[in-house]
């Protein structure tokens, strides 16, 4: 019976994530109510179905429209949209529905097997190891397209885009001027459907009014996207770990695996940016990993590793059941709800995508003014939906103009997330560290292994060379 | 011609709401907090049984952002037509001072004062100290580390509270309850004063020691843990009241009559089985019991936020004073 | 001249963090002006690199033009008929569709919108 639900879990899901607007913490924070009498494990197997897919799904539309469904999958546009470009898109699909099954697997597998010692890892991170490793994703600025300098710019524009607002460690107002609305900051939600979702209906409008693209069948088989498996791993462990911090989510860990790709790989067949799988891979792994990642922390340790096992939380709360350090040992049979229905999930995953995700891809034949009214329309409904404030449709409209006038220099807009998304992890972090440094000298303070791995791991990816073309005018 | 026609008559329909007795349609709850937090959790456990009251659906809204502000400023923009009610926590008492907005309790009438999640002093299972007292002597010797939750918050409140009774702290901020706890699980802080209803898990462990309460009352959870004032000299006059206060509160203009409805199903909600066991198993004080009528929730808004007021301003962590709101000292 | 305006921006930045500082109590590692002013000398030193052109490119009147009034039309009416007359207009103009196709379509999908977000998923579009 609650296979049942994990399915309407993740068929709700893979609406949400794909639809520009909607998200999974939206649709979480509804299941929360909607819920919150039926039995506890309906409830969860319908939420884990929602979780597991809906990361995954947002990579549908990144693929399609170069519209992200969810921050996460902003990553995947750079690579997934060429190849729809191209007339590809069931390719890029095909190896985003797979990827994700591996990432959720491994991450799900991960909570089963080694959730104790991996929520003692994340507990061991402190402030001055999440402003490593908000550096070390900060690192990708020069990996996310040809053109560095301007990577780099926009980024420290993102990152002073996200310190609108109160200030989190002395309250004080940074760049609001006395605006009120400013005082919240600047969301990320409105920002994201602005810069990508706005701005590419516009283009879509103007540059391609008739055009719509080739849709070749899937030319990848089967045995070759698998041969992809080991490269994949990695990312699925660096998901996992990046999930299981309190305060790091699915963004940071799609980032963050980028930019390693965009290292690490040697001679990818397609270069980043043009069309590169490895990108699509490691970007999808990684944030589907995420998912059993923020479950670990959440169910062993009562903390959530992000905004939706945040509201898992509650649901917990709400239906009497009480996480925390005790939890897995007073409770086990919800433990093992959780694991089935989220390895269900998956498997629900790999349906959906290999059966809908094609029959999607005819949106990529739709004529591009008609698909620019509906995005145009469901991201004046989603920046509404975020926080329930007619501000940031504002907002979203100004990112929206932005965008467009970047897209039309070609000018790269991931960047500008990484940055709004990165900024408050690196700054409050920093300053947190020197108020938690206290006597210590600096020595003494990053001289514990975790520490110094992370600043090892900084110096070696910042002297390695990116394997990607650099441009200046050229194509991103 | 005939299709604009049929396109009129819809949206007439639509737009067209019908005033009959309140409540007709649904009630909205705004949080001014993310989910998941305390705030979000009691208003959704009420909201069970007020909408049970009241006879229709009551839906829970998020806005968070800015301590609060966000959300409170949307009710208080609002219709006053009591469909659009506020769940309130501690920082609307100072949210003036703070310089965050200018709206206290005093623009809300009060439908009901709801909980009081009491304050802990806990410190990692590890620590040295195993009295309030030992840890109050470290405290005023060499100092000692502690995590919050940000300037003007009810941790903020309390780190002040101890350094007027001679201790030296170091405060490092975090964006919530919970992330202040990792922060002493993970042992960057020597102690934190966290909420009851948070830390419980942890007591229960053994991860997290409590060693006392600050409050006057004992807790609900384990009564074995001490008072403060029992611990240390002088805290009996400081912590005699409660530092985190959830309320109900409603737009100011709402007639008088709808207020009363609402008063009434809040009452009757408060006494249901369902509410009772939450409370019972969430370790949370009940407020309402004290402070029933509206005389006493309204005197209890103004002296609240006097001490907060006075006490924020006078450790200089205000952007302004409380004289220029007319806010009386305590 | 594209170099000279970032540089002067970085510059502005690095003043306001400066500001910041100067305006609070905390020492500089912990001053919310720190990384304003980090941020703003990078931004000077990238400026001396920065390579891209500018090519002009008309701005999208119609198109922005509808977005402003869709916009608009939400504050003051409400998700409904703001909706409705922006679909209105994108389908029958910017998607050239014959005039009663473009009202139905645009009822249809302003219907259908209703039914998901107000409806489903209980969001309160104003």
């Amino acid at each position: 019976m609650s296979i049942l639900f994990v399915f309407l879990g993740s068929l709700l899901g893979m609406i949400v994530g794909t639809l520009p607007g909607l998200s999974v913490t939206m649709a979480t924070a509804l299941l929360l109510s909607l819920t919150y009498s039926w039995p506890t494990e309906y409830a969860l197997s319908m939420i884990m179905g929602v979780y597991v897919v809906g990361v995954y799904s947002g990579a549908v539309s990144a693929i399609l429209i170069n519209v992200p469904g969810a921050p996460s999958s902003v990553v995947t546009t750079l690579d997934g949209y060429p190849m729809a470009r191209k007339g590809q898109a069931t390719d890029a699909l095909f190896l985003a529905t797979i990827y994700s099954v591996v990432g959720s697997v491994v991450g799900l597998l991960c909570l089963g097997l080694f959730a104790k010692p991996l929520s003692q890892l994340a507990l061991s991170f402190r402030t001055v190891d999440y402003f490593l490793l908000a550096c070390l994703a900060m690192g990708a600025l020069s990996s996310l397209s040809g053109k560095v300098v301007a990577s780099l710019l926009l980024g420290i524009f993102g990152v002073c885009l996200s310190f609108v607002g109160l200030d989190p460690i002395t309250g004080t107002q940074r760049f609001t001027f006395g605006i009120t609305s400013l005082q919240a900051g600047i969301p990320l939600v409105p920002v994201l459907l602005g810069l990508f979702g706005l701005s590419e209906a516009l283009t879509m409008i103007h540059e391609e009014r008739g055009v719509h693209f080739e849709l070749f069948a899937r030319s990848i088989s089967v045995k070759k996207a698998l041969s992809y498996l080991p490269f994949s791993l990695y990312y699925a462990l660096l998901g996992t770990i990046v999930g299981a911090l309190p305060g790091a989510g699915t963004p940071v860990a799609s980032f963050l695996s980028y930019s390693q790709a965009v290292k690490r790989t040697k001679n990818p067949k397609i270069p980043f940016g043009e069309g590169a799988v490895e990108g699509i891979i490691a970007s999808e792994t990684a944030n589907n990993a995420c998912v059993g990642g923020a479950l670990i922390p959440m169910l062993s340790l009562g903390i959530p590793g992000d905004g939706v096992s945040a509201v898992m939380l509650s649901v917990f709360l709400v239906h009497g059941l009480r996480p925390g350090p005790l939890f897995m040992s007073q409770s086990p049979e919800v433990f093992g709800w959780i694991l089935r229905s989220g390895l269900l999930a998956s498997l629900f995953l790999l349906l959906l995508g290999l059966v809908l995700a094609p029959r999607l891809s005819m949106i990529a034949k739709v004529k591009r003014s008609i698909l620019a009214v509906f995005v145009i329309v469901l991201s004046f409904i989603g920046a509404y939906s975020f926080n329930y404030r007619s501000f940031d449709i504002l907002l979203m409209v100004i990112f929206g103009f932005v965008g467009y006038a970047m897209k039309s220099q070609k000018l790269p807009t991931a960047p500008l997330i990484l940055g709004l998304v990165l900024g408050p992890m690196m700054d409050a972090n920093f300053r947190r560290s020197v108020l938690l440094m206290g006597e210590k000298g600096l020595i003494q303070y990053l001289a514990s292994p975790l520490t110094l791995i992370l600043l090892g791991l900084i110096l070696l990816l910042a002297l390695l060379p990116n394997y990607r073309k650099r441009s200046h005018d050229g194509d991103l | 011609m005939k299709k604009l026609s049929l396109l009129l008559i819809f949206i007439l329909l639509l737009a067209g709401c019908s005033s009959q007795d309140f409540p007709n349609r649904s009630v909205q709850l705004i949080i001014p907090y993310s989910p998941g937090g305390t705030t979000d959790l009691v208003a959704r456990a009420f909201a069970e049984s007020f909408s049970k009251e009241l006879g229709v659906d009551v839906t829970i809204i998020n806005q968070p952002g800015a301590s609060g502000s966000v959300g409170t400023l949307a009710v208080h923009d609002a219709k006053p037509d009591g469909y659009t009610l506020l769940v309130s926590a501690d920082s609307l008492g100072i949210q003036r001072v703070m310089g965050l907005s200018t709206l206290s309790f005093g623009d809300f009438e009060p439908i009901l004062l709801l909980t009081n999640d009491p304050k802990v002093i806990v410190v990692g299972k590890d620590s040295p100290y195993t009295t309030a007292g030992e840890l109050f002597n470290a405290m005023r010797e060499k100092g000692l580390s502690m995590s919050y939750t940000g300037p003007g918050g009810s941790g903020h409140v309390q780190a002040l509270l101890y350094e007027s009774l001679g201790a030296k702290l170091t405060l490092t901020p975090f964006p919530g309850g919970l992330d202040a706890i990792v922060a002493l699980l993970g042992n960057q802080v020597d102690f934190t004063n966290s909420n009851a209803s948070v830390v419980r898990e942890y007591l229960e462990s053994g991860d997290l020691k409590a060693l006392a309460v600050c409050g006057s009352k004992p807790l609900q959870i384990d009564a074995s843990v001490p008072l403060l004032e029992d611990e240390v000299e002088g805290a009996k006059e400081l912590m005699d009241m409660p530092f985190t206060p959830l309320s109900l509160l409603a737009n100011k203009d709402v007639p008088e009559d709808v207020l009363e409805t609402l008063r009434e199903a809040a009452k009757r909600a408060v006494e249901s089985e369902e509410w009772k066991n939450y409370i019972a198993s969430s370790g949370q004080e009940t407020l309402y019991t004290e402070y029933s009528t509206v005389e006493e929730m309204k005197s209890f808004f103004s002296s609240f936020e006097s001490r907060m007021s006075w006490l924020l301003y006078e450790a200089g962590v205000t952007e302004s004073s409380p004289e220029e709101f007319s806010i009386p000292r305590p | 001249m594209k170099k000279l305006i970032l540089g002067l921006l970085g510059l502005a930045l690095f003043g306001y963090g400066f500001f910041l500082f100067h305006g609070g109590k905390e020492e500089i590692a912990l001053s919310p002006g720190l990384m304003p002013m980090f941020l703003g000398v990078l931004t000077v030193i990238l400026s001396f690199f920065y390579k891209e052109q500018w090519t002009k490119k008309p701005f999208p009147l119609r198109r922005g033009a509808f977005i402003l009034i869709y916009l608009v039309l939400w504050n003051l009416v409400g998700f409904w008929v703001s909706t409705l007359v922006f679909c209105f207009l994108g389908f029958y103009i910017l998607a050239e569709k014959k005039l009663p196709y473009a009202a139905l379509y645009s009822l249809g999908l302003t219907l259908i919108l209703d039914l998901v977000f107000i409806r489903f998923f209980r969001i309160m579009l104003p």
